[in-house]
């Protein structure tokens, strides 16, 4: 089913590895050498700046196409047919031209093969909402969506494919019943299928899967959600609401998971944030100080308490980038503290923040 | 890191014994590190403390008084202070390794009640009459000594932004785009000196070997300073191609393309593809509206279908570019 082949994926993850080891000195440059010898990678995977800018062109490449053809076919009788027509073509030709690629440059990941993918993915969905248009059927295009996401999951083994998928699953469930039990149980299963995705080649998607639904399973039983939106109102989803995110942290912890304990600890937010719009015990200046205080305590009770490893836990960083780590810490705290601390910019100078028009893609 | 990988190249013959046993003994030892989680929230805490406790103040002012509460964040700040002072390592013109997992954040904490505590006295008592540029000017001189002194990239980031709001620009990295269409000339001139003298700054730490890893701070402002200015100084001049009533539409092209030509030179000096990206990007923008600019001018069908040929052939040719810069500088560290 996978588009790229096995043995080269195999082959790089076995690079991977020992490259990996040899960083941190556990075997020789000599061994390093004879296994990238014996395990030859042709996969054309360049860095991930590189990516991020061959996505970002190929994607400009495709729009640009189709805008070329939708501007020679517009004097057309039936605009709208003619347009659908046009975006199946653009669906069919991305989709080969991105299966060639992989088959015949053995593009992996190389933000050309994954633009002209979900360029296709999406032109085919599109196609379908044009066609699909009389009656407007909410359940049959998200069945669309669900197939697409599906079928690029398994074959290309995209990760936000996976998500979409489980997005598409969740908004057909919510047009068919309104019943929240039926969108958890169903986050449940995909959790539970997540977890027993053992093939290494769909690891990445596994763990998509496992964060989505972990976060559907939640929102799905958040009182606001049920109540605001579903329009609910029954104290039992209270339970859900604030227990959820305390077990997913225990069990993560148990079994060591890191998806389920970032996504525990997540949720903590959101649940008191739940609580809180309906429940105003303090004012937020308080809830916001002491809880400060209290993420302060915790933190630094636990960084003190692991600094010697305990039950193989350690608050001690382990084989990280560190210098990649400390720009974007800066960057962040940068963003998060400029406002308050740049003293009335405004009043000397006047400065605005006009909008002026997208001036750059199009005319 | 998977250990039956390993097992399988040892019976392959690509390890030693001695390698395959160190491996072993890696995987049997490896922890579960909770650092970034933990990191994490004691940053939110920090974050969450410091805002809830200004609510507090605003709301609370007229019961507590000024002098309560500007002794209190004296006081805060001091003990911020003392600490750092205290567990600092000894100084150093090369990096120098925080002592504590907690120094960084207390001494955020008290560079932030510093910044605090200037903005309050100003605010309450007007202490600096109408002197705004003071008002910035001193929190700027502690920030930057306490980045050098306790040797702190996150504290640079903050003064290099601080330094911006004093000239009157606003760099914080994603806020940027915000201001992206000024159009007020003198800030946009501001912007590009400022951008220009961060890179010096960054030749600098390297050249006289002073700090030589803030030397990636410097530069990754300033270089997108530079290239959002001239964009803004393109954007902002209005079209038409007249050289005359005041029109700098021709000047911040020239100094777009003399940059990137200058920045890609660089990048490829110092093998960072990161700024090769960053900078290929923003010269296609610039490029790419000068050549609708022109388009624009035409005014004709033809022109239309001309400028998407543009963009389909320009994308493929600055692909084409990156690929081929890849196989260059083949490394993909900052």
């Amino acid at each position: 089913m996978l588009a790229y082949n096995k043995s080269q994926l195999d082959n790089q993850e076995v690079v991977a590895a020992a490259e990996k080891a040899y960083k941190h000195q556990y075997i020789t440059v000599e061994e390093k050498d004879s296994i990238l010898a014996a395990y030859p990678v042709e996969l054309y995977t360049p860095n991930i700046f590189l990516r991020i800018g061959i996505f970002i062109l190929t994607g400009i490449i495709c729009l640009f196409s189709l805008g070329l053809l939708v501007l020679m076919t517009l004097d057309s009788n039936d605009k709208e047919k003619a347009f659908g027509a046009l975006l199946v073509f653009f669906g069919v030709a991305g989709y080969i031209a991105g299966e060639l690629l992989i088959k015949g440059k053995h593009h992996y990941k190389s933000g050309a093969d994954d633009a002209l993918i979900y360029f296709s993915a999406i032109c085919i969905y599109s196609a379908a909402v044009i066609f699909y248009d009389q009656p407007y059927n909410e359940r049959g295009l998200s069945l669309v969506a669900l197939v697409l996401g599906i079928y690029v999951s398994l074959r290309f083994a995209g990760m936000l494919a996976t998500a979409a998928a489980y997005l598409a699953l969740m908004y057909f469930l919510l047009n068919v019943t309104h019943s929240p039990w039926v969108g958890m149980a169903a986050s449940l299963g995909c959790y539970l299928l997540a977890l027993r995705i053992k093939n290494k080649y769909y690891e990445n998607n596994s763990l998509v899967l496992q964060a989505a639904s972990l976060l559907g399973l939640y929102a799905a039983g958040n009182y606001y959600v049920v109540r605001e939106h579903l329009e609910i109102v029954q104290p039992i989803y209270w339970i859900t609401t604030a227990l959820l995110p305390l077990v997913y942290i225990f069990l993560g912890v148990y079994k060591k998971d890191r998806v389920l304990l970032r996504v525990g600890l997540a949720l903590v937010a959101a649940a008191v944030f739940t609580i809180r719009h309906y429940n105003s015990v303090a004012p937020l200046e308080v809830v916001m100080t002491l809880g400060g205080l209290a993420m302060i305590a915790i933190a630094y009770g636990l960084i003190r308490y692991l600094k010697t490893p305990r039950n193989g836990f350690t608050s001690e960083e382990q084989e990280e980038d560190q210098e990649a780590a400390l720009q974007l810490e800066s960057l962040i705290i940068a963003q998060t503290f400029n406002r308050g601390g740049a003293p009335r910019e405004g009043i000397e100078f006047g400065g605005g923040t006009g909008g002026g028009g997208g001036a750059s893609g199009e005319y | 890191m998977n250990i039956h990988l390993f097992e399988k190249m040892q019976q392959d013959g690509h390890l030693s014994q001695a390698s395959a046993e160190k491996l072993r003994n890696a995987a049997a030892t490896k922890l579960f590190s909770l650092h970034w989680e933990l990191k994490t929230i004691l940053y939110l805490g920090v974050l969450l403390l410091s805002g809830g406790l200004g609510i507090l103040v605003y709301k609370n002012i007229d019961t507590i008084g000024h002098q309560v509460i500007l002794a209190a964040i004296a006081a805060g700040c001091a003990g911020c202070f003392y600490y750092c002072y205290k567990h600092r390592n000894p100084f150093s013109w090369q990096k120098v390794a925080a002592p504590t997992p907690f120094f960084d954040y207390i001494l955020l904490l008290g560079c932030l009640l510093f910044i605090t505590f200037i903005t309050y006295l100003q605010g309450a008592y007007a202490v600096f009459a109408n002197h705004y540029g003071t008002v910035a000017f001193i929190p700027l001189v502690v920030l930057w000594f306490s980045a050098y002194y306790f040797d702190h990239i996150g504290i640079l980031s903050l003064a290099i932004t601080n330094l911006a709001a004093w000239l009157g620009v606003n760099v914080s990295p994603y806020g940027i785009t915000e201001d992206i269409f000024l159009k007020d000339g003198r800030l946009i001139n501001t912007g590009a000196f400022l951008g220009i003298a961060l890179c010096v700054a960054d030749y600098l730490s390297h050249h006289f070997n002073k700090k030589a890893h803030f030397g990636f701070t410097y530069r990754n402002f300033g270089t997108h300073i530079i290239f959002i200015s001239c964009l803004a100084g393109m954007f902002s001049s209005g079209i038409g191609l007249s050289i005359s009533e005041g029109n700098q539409y021709f000047l911040w092209f020239t100094i777009l393309v003399v940059g990137a030509w200058w920045f890609l030179k660089d990048a490829f000096k110092h093998n960072s593809f990161y700024f090769l990206l960053i900078v290929s990007l923003y010269s296609y923008l610039g490029v790419s509206y000068a050549v609708l600019h022109l388009l624009i001018w035409v005014d004709d069908i033809g022109a239309f279908y001309a400028g998407i040929l543009y963009f389909i052939a320009s994308a493929i040719a600055l692909i084409a570019f990156l690929v081929k810069a890849n196989k260059k500088i083949k490394h993909a560290g900052l």
